[in-house]
């Protein structure tokens, strides 16, 4: 029935018929989509969803580390801050510490997200916050959305 | 006033359009079915569990639920309600299986009728037919339960599941 999320970040996986690669990904045009999240069938679902909207998912599973989220490419991170044991405002920080990340526009997703003003938010690129449960067409608005911001920031 | 029942033929013609809307968002329900249900404590506690299990036979019984209501009248053909009260079912027996309390299966339906009700009132909203949705929300309120008494019936008769008496 289940399985060893580590598997998501750290070998092949698959979403529905596709096979991922090495990274979590399904090989495809559009931007790469970083996804932090710690309940697999919820990033196995928004692997599936990013996917048939034409972009290219990559799942991060534990242990989670910024360098990875680095090497990816990603032009927008979905960002989980409820990951188990861990903390994703930590791996935010540490996702702005990285020069090549600082800027990543992130997508904070959370069941027990309340007020942000609670915590301080790392200085960097802009910062989406979606209490879950959202509503799964905002979120490809939200990240079209940064991910065109993205696209002119850079041109 | 007069009352209607639940399973009177309807005009095939907006009922038809607004199930065909229904089915095609279905996979946009299902994401949001699964987003929603995957926040139960019961499923939160278990992290690596598949998307496959999660869903279990949701996948499948929307739109066997959506293609139930499009038939002129249930009295007389009831082929596609009774496919929902059999993949409900099967959806009961495998939650029975996993150990899943009934009360999250409760749930699981009651997630599925908002989502479903939003969707359709969203419809008539758009297409000002009320009529249309009140005859094809009444249908699908009935589908829903016969679906929900299905999969609640599989449950308590499948493996592993034990009913205990209330202690006094």
């Amino acid at each position: 029935m289940t399985g060893d999320l580590t598997r998501v970040s750290a070998g092949p996986m698959t979403v529905g018929s596709r096979r991922h690669s090495r990274d979590g990904g399904v090989a495809g045009p559009g931007p790469t989509i970083g996804i932090v999240e710690d309940q697999r069938a919820v990033a196995e679902m928004l692997a599936e969803v990013l996917t048939e909207h034409g972009f290219h998912p990559v799942l991060f599973g534990p242990p989670f580390g910024a360098e990875r989220i680095a090497g990816s490419g990603a032009a927008v991170l979905l960002l989980d801050i409820v990951l188990g044991r861990d903390s994703g405002w930590d791996l935010l920080d540490a996702v702005r510490t990285e020069p090549t990340t600082r800027e990543l526009p992130t997508i904070i997703t959370s069941a027990l997200y309340a007020r942000p003003g609670l915590h301080t938010l790392p200085a960097g690129g802009p910062i989406v916050f979606m209490p879950k449960p959202f509503d799964i067409d905002d979120l490809i608005v939200a990240i079209r959305r940064l991910v065109a911001s993205g696209a002119t920031r850079d041109s | 006033m007069e009352l209607r029942r639940s399973a009177e033929p309807f005009q095939i013609g907006p009922q038809r359009a607004c199930a065909t809307y229904l089915l095609a968002i279905a996979p946009r329900l299902m994401s949001n079915w699964v987003l929603r249900v995957a926040n139960l404590p019961v499923f939160r506690a278990d992290p690596n569990m598949e998307l496959a299990p999660l869903r279990g036979r949701m996948g499948a019984l929307l739109p066997a639920v959506v293609a139930s209501l499009v038939v002129n009248d249930p009295a007389l053909d009831d082929e596609p309600g009774r496919l929902v009260e059999t993949i409900a079912a099967d959806h009961g027996r495998l939650r029975g299986q996993l150990g899943t309390p009934i009360g999250v299966v409760l749930i699981e339906f009651q997630e599925l009728r908002r989502l479903v009700w939003a969707a359709t009132e969203s419809w008539a909203i758009e297409h000002g037919d009320p009529e249309a949705v009140r005859v094809l929300t009444d249908r699908l309120m009935t589908t829903l339960d016969r679906a929900q008494v299905a999969s609640v019936e599989a449950w308590v008769g499948s493996p592993g599941v034990a009913i205990h008496a209330r202690a006094s």
